[in-house]
């Protein structure tokens, strides 16, 4: 899949010119720091807006929307350069399937994402859903599962939906931070993270609306009930995960087949027989011949023997 | 006629029209709508319509005779379909009280057989042969004169003179200028008014020229699939299809579909249209010159389809292949208006070739020219029906649609329904229409020159779309379809879908002129009007004289509409719009209007006030003139009658309008372009054709024909069908506009809370009136009382609607209205009549005084979050559930109540369910408490929720529904409406980046629900669409757009809280109905959520009652006297007078039996001797000992003594051991056989007891039918006897079974006294399995020795099974005769729940003399047992014989009344007889299959 021929980034053109030259100024950041390219996963259930995102980010339509259609296994990647850098996004299938985690679709994502290094994971939700659930849990347990602990030090939360009034007149942002709480708090669970794993750490949390009918100030751009233009903001966190400092994640075979039983502990095999015959039955040899040298006959049975020897 | 012979029967359900298979599909059609209108009660003035391809049907109701000419100068088939279509509203019409029984089947008949004439001639599958004018001509005739038959018959029915005039013309090939053709109908039904009024229709002709129509390739219709039609008493009809078809079913007047393919051809069609209607007033010729067609009209309908008539319940269609449906509801008795001009059959162009006669020929009759509506076909009609539909007509219940692929479906009563493709080509059409109309007033001409359409309109229809006709309850559409489909249902007039197959985009448009609020209301801009988007592809492309304009009549269906004219300009610039957009005004008083009538002032009754909204929203202006008639029928024929002059002015006016218009509209192009797509497609719809042909209609009639159809459209149209299809159309018309394609009917949109339109008659009463004529008299009193209730309810559900604010009309409740017509069947008199009914609604709202009593019982489930506790709090209108967006806020099952309306409602409000598969448990749970509730408080709706923009195909709600449904029964989804929230949410952007329209989504998202809950509750559910349930949106955001009284309403203008009331409301009524009708299946609520109460098996436990049991005995009464006991005592003293006999084995001498070593070396005739001998003496020393036996248990009884239970034992031990001799009695239970090893294959071992002497013997069960290396024990068996206070002898025996599947238990316990020598009592417990569920059967009975010989036994028995308990009792007699005989007679009762069984056994047993020590015997009982009217006769024998001396046969043979039986032989034998048995099992089998073929057949050899 990496194979893929390289395309220019034409939807970048498509932004209004505002968030164009905000988009610009990033990639002029990457430039800075000598990064030619950033791998970007999008994971997350099924319908929440995923391929939508893609797409909104790229400015084109990269990924195949199908409101209804449960998309498929495959997870596609969706390459772009502009000016040297490149944009990877691998957009995932939804991980849920009737009821359960579909286990198949994690490890399709798995082998494709090999040799691949992931630089920022987006998590993505929607915002307008009030309550969470043990799908969400096992969701993220089972991307915990996949790629490991530490992805999630190179993940964002994406919330979908955002531009959404919330009921019973909450405050919009109110409720966005009790949303993104809850959700933070199942990734926190569902990965099992420790609180010392997220030291200095918070997973950021970002809105989109990639919704046709998302507002547009008055520069044209894109932007959420609370003012912000959210395309910018978006690559605005995905380049500070990028450069937070964790490692990215480099998904090598051992990662998608996991460890080798047959591997572990090979060599330490001659060195248990060394010590077996050593330390176990050399003495244990030992203790017997002097058993047997010591060994005092009961009278009968020389007695015993001494009628044998007579009668024979 | 096919259609004749195609009558259906009312009650027959299905009309598989496979015999008409090999008839063209339009025949199968008119056959169909023939059929249709026959059915249909006087109201049904099913016009039939007829899709042909090749032919075209005109429309002429009776009243109207269509005359339809095509001539194809070159190869043609000429479409001609003159549907006579005798609009029976006639009946309907005259008859203003619903009282007058109509019945006027006739005339319907009438109409289809002028149909099926004009069908026939012009539907012969080969067009052909129709392309005589002449013989259209005659035909016409013919038609004529049954219309004046009809009149002849003394019904007084002002027949419309309506000249329908088609003119299709088709030029495919080539640009050939086609020339007017001439056709000519000279008679076009002339009307007359009983009333005396003068006969102002009088003879219209009409001619129509078409020249050089030439229709290439004629209209096709292949006709390949099924085609099923089902007339209206079809209550489901479900269809697979897998290729593409067109149905036309009902009476849709006209449906087309065409499909021209005009590949990069540009084909001219002239159309020229003369057509000269001579009124009294004056003539009228339309001339439609040049109208370019190109044409191809190519109906290829390939598919299966099905079309219900309106009665149909369910309809469900799954086909694979494209397929187009137009199904009508012929059952509902269509406007008389709409019979009058509108003609559906015809191609598009014909249509609005149609349409625009029509209106000439309204215009005729009052002198004006309307309908020089020019439309431009261009034609590119193309109907690609590639798909299914599912249509239903109005009175469908439930319409269940999958289509793979497009598809076409006109339902209902769609005036004029089209569906145009035209492939990128622009064809010019020149449409020329000069009407003229000599009236008295003078003429007019409509010409309408070159209206250029460019022709890329396409009408891709990619999609499946269902619609619902008004009545409908529910409609599933499936929307996912990936390919296109247009469906126009219900009586929308104009209903036109279109989609862009590039654009993927679908757009409808359909001009609602009622309900404009909600249209312009789109909640988040996302709902967008297809006016408008006319409008924008108007902007876009403002150099085309593109106008859309679309007229609409709306005709008020209660009201009367004196005349109707929708105008609607179109605002483009372009177009001139000769019509200022009047004012809407909301009057309610129709009557100001009719004195107004003037043209510009828009009477709208109500909803119209929207439309002036629309109409300034949008460019193009709706000019909507309504003249509602009095509110009630009789005024407004009165009124009409009044009014004539102002009628005239209105008309007179309408034709200057339309005059006016057609000469703007020349170049402005008046044919309504919908959409002017940017692709360079133009959709054109005329719309405009459709209100001229409304126009037409009412014009046709001079002021009087106006009364006088009035009066037919009122008192029988509207009453009857009329009224209803009226309303179906306004309905359709937001309906299709407003609402989700997918969504039943039963969410149609409410009515803006229009003030109770009281004076509606709807279709019902019309039924009603029929109903009434058919006699009151042969009520019985129990009907009546039915009735009484029926009526009551009808009541009740009316009040409820009108507290609600909904009208009769509303699609839900006219189909709950009609449903409990239906219920009540034809014997309803007036007494409990719709009308009645409303009165009594009305006067007890009015007083206020009368309680309502209604109640509901809510059960509302669904995930977590989903907002089920915040709808309760939505309909309540106050917050009493607590809710919150983020925690778990309902956290137990509760009950909550609240009034609405005055209507107490309940809710069970339950915590939210888990998703994850794995938290089902918890659901199951918490469900269990739901049906703790449940029992308590038996819901009668289930609301199952959840959200609307959150449904995705991955299944991800199945695993909660399937708890929901094993928890709950599949029972529950039976009443469930399916609720989703947060309806106002946008929809989602489609492939094209731009959003999905609303109802698009909706449909989508409903259906994905629908299926998921198929798909939970399994099979049987999904092909049964019946069962799909309703869908209700809801929206409780605070924020939820609201209407001017606050009401929240949709995006699609639902006030959705009401709605889902109505559709509780109608859900319970209509339960309660059922239950009320058909008390043998009562729809109680235990029934529908699974607590289903299982009668007892009567006759099961009549005959455990009825065996004869033997009394247990003390140890000392063993083998005595006992009452039961076989072996009378009187036998002992008998045997004892032999006893010389005793001393027979003493006095043998000495016998030595032999060895075997010994036995082997004798001769054959020695050994048989020795065997002989030796028999002999086992016989005697059997005797003997018995004799001892019996003496001494004589001794016993007279010294009173008891004996040890060491004595109880083995009395033949000591016999010699190797004569292998029964033992003689007593004979404990016998032990069972052991394995000759302790192998472990073979368990025995494991159950057996091993203490011989004791009263408890424990044996294990084999059964012999295992498997292979099964172990076969699966069970064990336990008996002990002993005494209870020394004195009461008891024994109990218990048999356990246990395999993989089920555990069995069988315990059998009894005690009993006795009363001195000649009475013994026994009690006793029983404990067994009866189906799955234990059976306690207590029972006693009394047995007396009353005299020597004759025994006889009382007895009785409680039953305890489930909640059920069954009381039996039995009386038993025993008499023996001789010593060997014994007659065994027994009869009980057993009762249970008021259900009874009787039966009797009598039994003939045989004994061997020497009885006990014989074995043979033999017995043979008869039994009969009576139960629910059923009598099962068996006889049984019973056979024990001896073969030989080392073998013995048993046979047991049974066989009942029902001709079933088994034989049972059963040989034992020491001797090695296998080899002989295996030879006797085949004949044995042979013999009896030979006997009794059926006869199950069993043989067992044990050795």
């Amino acid at each position: 899949a990496a194979l893929q021929t390289l395309r220019e980034w034409i939807g970048i053109q498509q932004f209004p010119p505002a968030t164009q030259s905000k988009l610009l100024e990033i990639l002029g950041k990457y430039k800075e720091e000598d990064v030619s390219s950033l791998t970007v996963l999008v994971m997350g259930k099924g319908g929440v807006g995923k391929s939508s995102t893609v797409n909104s980010v790229i400015g084109e339509k990269a990924a195949a929307v199908s409101t209804f259609q449960s998309e498929g296994l495959r997870p596609t990647l969706v390459s772009r350069t502009r000016s040297g850098f490149t944009l990877n996004i691998i957009d995932t299938p939804g991980l849920i399937e009737g009821g359960y985690v579909n286990d198949q679709a994690i490890n399709i994502i798995k082998r494709f994402l090999l040799n691949m290094t992931i630089d920022v994971l987006l998590y993505v939700d929607r915002l307008d859903v009030y309550r969470v659930d043990d799908l969400d849990r096992q969701v993220v347990g089972a991307i915990t599962d996949a790629f490991g602990k530490e992805i999630w030090k190179k993940s964002a939360l994406v919330l979908t939906h955002a531009q959404f009034s919330p009921p019973d007149g909450l405050n919009y942002n109110h409720f966005v931070s009790k949303r993104s709480n809850a959700l933070l708090k199942v990734i926190q669970t569902g990965a099992q993270l420790k609180k010392q794993d997220l030291q200095g750490f918070s997973i950021p949390v970002i809105l989109v609306e990639n919704s046709g009918r998302c507002h547009k100030n008055e520069s044209d751009e894109k932007i959420l009930p609370c003012g912000t233009s959210w395309i910018p903001n978006l690559f605005n966190k995905i380049t500070e995960i990028s450069f937070n400092g964790n490692k990215a994640i480099h998904v090598d075979k051992k990662l998608v087949e996991g460890p080798n039983p047959n591997e572990r502990g090979k060599k330490l095999i001659p060195l248990m027989f060394a010590f077996q015959y050593l330390l176990v039955m050399k003495p244990l040899v030992r203790a017997i011949k002097s058993d047997v040298s010591r060994e005092s006959k009961p009278a009968w049975e020389l007695r015993d023997s001494g009628l044998a020897s007579r009668r024979s | 006629m096919d259609s004749k012979s195609v009558t259906p029967e009312p009650t027959n359900p299905f009309y598989a029209s496979s015999g008409q298979s090999g008839k063209t599909y339009a025949s199968v059609v008119a056959a169909a709508a023939a059929a249709a209108a026959d059915k249909e009660d006087g109201g049904a003035v099913s016009s039939a319509k007829e899709l042909d391809s090749s032919s075209e049907a005109v429309s002429g109701n009776s009243d109207k005779v269509g005359a339809d000419d095509l001539s194809d100068s070159e190869k043609e088939k000429p479409n001609l379909v003159g549907d006579g279509k005798v609009s029976d509203e006639v009946d309907g019409s005259l008859k203003e009280d619903s009282t007058t029984p109509e019945a006027t089947p006739k005339p319907e008949v009438v109409s289809g057989e002028t149909i099926g004439v004009d069908d026939v001639s012009s539907l012969s599958p080969k067009p052909e042969a129709v392309s005589d004018g002449v013989g259209v001509v005659e035909e016409n005739k013919k038609v004529k004169e049954d219309v004046e038959d009809i009149k002849d018959d003394g019904e007084s029915k002002i027949e419309n003179g309506s000249v329908d005039v088609d003119v299709k013309q088709a030029s495919t090939d080539g640009e050939s200028e086609s020339k007017v053709k001439d056709v000519e109908e000279e008679d076009v039904g002339t009307k007359k008014d009983d009333e005396g009024e003068s006969e102002l229709g009088g003879k219209v002709d009409v001619d129509d020229k078409s020249d050089n129509v030439i229709e290439e390739e004629g209209v096709e219709l292949t006709d390949k699939g099924d085609v099923i039609v089902n007339s209206s008493p079809v209550e489901s009809v479900h269809v697979d299809v897998a290729k593409p078809g067109v149905v036309v079913v009902g009476d849709a007047e006209g449906s087309e579909e065409l499909k021209i393919n005009a590949d990069a051809e540009t084909l001219e069609v002239a159309n020229k249209f003369d057509q000269i209607g001579d009124d009294d007033s004056g003539e009228f010729e339309p001339v439609s010159d040049k109208a370019i067609e190109e044409v191809e009209e190519k109906f290829t309908s390939e598919s299966d389809s099905i079309a219900d008539s309106s009665k149909l319940e369910s309809v469900d269609t799954s086909a694979v292949e494209p397929e187009v449906v137009a199904a009508e509801s012929g059952s509902e008795p269509k406007d008389v208006e709409k019979a009058n001009g509108l003609e559906k059959g015809m191609t598009y162009a014909e249509v609005i070739k149609a349409a625009s006669a029509v209106a000439d020929n309204g215009t005729k009759e009052e002198e004006s020219v309307l309908g020089g509506i020019v439309d431009d076909a261009e034609e590119g009609v193309k109907l690609n029906n590639k798909g299914d539909f599912v249509v239903d007509s109005s009175a469908i219940e439930a319409v269940n649609v999958d289509v793979a692929k497009p598809g076409v479906v006109v339902v209902g009563d769609v005036e004029v329904s089209e569906v145009l493709e035209t492939d990128g080509n622009i064809p010019d059409v020149h449409n020329k229409f000069d009407p003229i109309g000599q009236g008295e007033g003078g003429e007019v001409e409509l010409e309408s020159d070159k209206a250029t359409e460019e022709g890329g309109g396409k009408l891709v229809s990619e999609g499946d779309s269902m619609v619902d006709s008004s009545v409908v309850d529910s409609v599933d559409a499936d929307i996912n379809v990936a390919e296109p489909g247009v469906v126009v249902v219900g009586a929308a007039k104009e209903a036109v879908i279109k989609e862009d197959d590039k654009d993927d985009e679908v757009d409808k448009t359909i001009s609602n002129i009622e309900e404009p609020d909600d249209l312009t209301a789109a909640y988040d801009g996302n709902f967008e009007l297809a006016v408008k988007e006319i409008s924008e592809a108007a902007k876009v492309e403002p150099d085309e004289p593109k106008v859309g304009v679309e007229v609409e009549e709306l005709p008020v269906s209660e009201s009367l509409k004196v005349g109707s004219v929708d105008a609607e300009e179109d605002s483009i610039p372009a177009a001139e719009s000769q019509f200022e957009v009047r004012k809407v005004v909301e009057g309610d008083s129709a009557e100001e209007d009719e004195n107004k009538l003037p043209v510009e002032d828009i009477v709208s009754s109500r909803e119209f006030s929207f439309g002036g909204k629309e109409v300034d929203q949008e460019p193009s202006g709706e000019g909507v003139t309504r003249v509602d008639g009095s509110e009630s029928e009789e005024e407004t024929e009165e009124m009409i009658f009044g009014s004539s002059e102002a009628a005239k002015q209105f008309l007179a006016e309408l034709e200057k309008a339309s005059s006016g218009i057609e000469a703007h509209s020349d170049e402005a192009n008046i044919s309504n372009n919908m959409s002017d797509r940017i692709d360079g497609q133009i959709v054109t719809d005329s719309d405009e054709d459709v209100d001229t042909e409304d126009e037409g209609e009412e014009k046709m009639f001079d002021t009087a024909a106006l009364a006088a159809l009035l009066k037919a459209a009122t008192g029988g149209g509207s009453s009857e069908g009329g009224n209803f299809t009226i309303t179906s159309q306004d309905g359709t018309k937001l309906f299709s506009m407003d609402r989700p394609a997918g969504l039943s009917s039963s969410l149609r949109p409410l009515k803006p809370a229009a003030a109770p339109r009281a004076n509606r008659s709807n279709i019902f009463s019309n039924s009603n009136v029929t109903m009434a004529d058919e006699t009151e008299i042969n009520l019985s009193e129990e009907e009546k009382q039915k009735l009484e209730k029926l009526q009551s309810l009808r009541v009740k559900f009316l009040r409820l609607l009108q507290r609600l604010g909904h009208s009769a009309e509303d699609s839900i409740a006219a189909q709950v209205l009609y449903r409990l017509a239906l219920l009540a069947g034809r014997q309803a008199g007036q007494l409990f009549s719709l009308d009645a009914a409303k009165k009594k609604a009305v006067e007890s709202e009015a007083e206020g005084n009368e309680e309502l009593i209604f109640s509901l019982n809510i059960l509302v489930l669904g995930k977590a979050g989903v907002g089920k506790s915040a709808t309760i709090n939505s309909i309540l209108g106050n917050q009493i559930a607590s809710i919150d967006a983020f925690g778990l806020s309902t956290t137990s099952v509760r009950e909550i109540s609240g009034t609405v309306n005055g209507v107490k409602i309940t809710f069970i409000d339950t915590p939210g369910l888990k998703s994850a598969a794995m938290d089902q448990s918890t659901n199951a749970k918490m469900l269990s408490s739901v049906k703790k509730v449940m029992k308590k408080c038996p819901p009668d709706i289930v609301l199952y929720v959840d959200r609307l923009d959150t449904q995705t195909r991955d299944l991800n709600n199945l695993p909660l529904l399937r708890t929901i449904t094993a928890s709950l029964g599949t029972s529950i989804w039976k009443n469930a409406i399916v609720t989703l929230t947060h309806a106002a949410s946008a929809p989602p952007d489609g492939p094209s980046g731009t959003p999905l329209s609303y109802d698009v989504f909706v449909a989508q998202c409903s259906h994905i629900v629908q299926q998921s809950i198929g798909q939970a509750v399994g099979d049987l559910r999904l092909m049964n669409p019946s069962l799909m349930n309703p869908v209700s949106l809801v929206e409780n955001h605070p924020l939820c757009r609201k209407n001017r009284e606050g009401v929240k309403v949709l995006p699609n203008g639902q006030t959705w809280r009401s709605q889902l009331l109505l559709l509780c409301y109608s859900l319970k009524v209509l339960s309660e109905t059922n239950s009320l009708l058909r008390p043998q299946e009562p729809l109680d609520h235990r029934k529908v959520f699974g607590f289903r109460v299982r009668s007892p098996p009567l006759p099961y436990l009549l005959s455990w009652l009825l065996q004869s049991r033997a009394h247990p005995k003390l140890p000392g009464d063993q083998g005595g006297d006992s009452v039961d006991s076989d072996i009378e005592i009187d036998d002992v003293s008998d045997s004892e007078q032999e006893d010389g006999e005793d001393d027979e084995y003493d006095q043998l001498p000495p016998f030595k039996p032999l060895r075997k070593t010994q036995l082997a070396k004798l001769s054959n005739e020695q050994r048989k001797a020795y065997f002989e001998e030796y028999d002999y003496r086992v016989k005697l020393l059997q005797k003997k000992q018995w004799r001892e036996e019996l003496k001494r248990m004589k001794e016993m009884k007279k010294n009173g003594k008891k004996l040890g239970e060491s004595e109880f034992g083995y009395p033949g031990e000591e016999d010699d051991p190797e004569n292998g001799a029964p033992a003689a009695v007593p004979v404990p239970l016998p032990d069972m056989v052991l394995p000759p090893s302790f192998d472990s294959d073979n368990s025995a071992y494991r159950y057996r007891y091993l203490e011989p002497t004791s009263q408890l013997l424990t044996r294990p069960v084999l059964d012999t039918h295992g498997w292979d290396h099964d172990c076969g024990y699966d069970g064990v068996n336990a008996e002990h006897s002993l005494a209870l206070a020394s004195r009461f002898p008891a024994t109990a025996t218990v048999q356990v079974t246990k395999d993989k599947k089920e555990f069995n238990i069988h315990l059998d316990s009894s005690v009993s006294a006795k009363h001195g020598e000649n009475g013994s009592t026994m009690a006793g417990f029983d404990i067994q399995n009866v189906g799955k569920q234990l059976a306690y059967v207590v029972r006693g009975e009394t047995k007396f020795k009353n005299l020597r010989k004759n025994k006889t036994t009382v007895g009785g028995s409680v039953t305890f099974l489930g909640e059920n308990i069954a009381t039996g009792v039995k009386l038993e007699d025993q008499i023996a005769l001789g010593k060997r005989l014994v007659l065994v007679g027994s009869t009980g009762t057993m009762r249970s729940q008021g259900d009874s069984a009787y039966g009797a056994n009598l039994e003939v047993r045989l004994r061997e003399a020497d009885f006990p020590i014989g074995q043979d015997q033999s017995s043979f009982g008869l039994s009969l047992v009576k139960w629910r009217g059923d009598l099962a006769l068996g006889a049984n024998l019973q056979s024990q014989v001896s073969v030989g001396r080392n073998s013995k046969i048993a046979l047991r043979a049974g066989l009942n009344n029902k001709m079933s039986g088994q034989i049972t032989v059963r040989t034992s034998s020491s001797d090695q007889l296998q080899i002989a048995l295996t030879a006797i099992l085949p004949i044995a089998m042979s013999i009896y299959k030979s006997i009794r073929p059926e006869a199950t057949n069993d043989k067992y050899s044990m050795y």
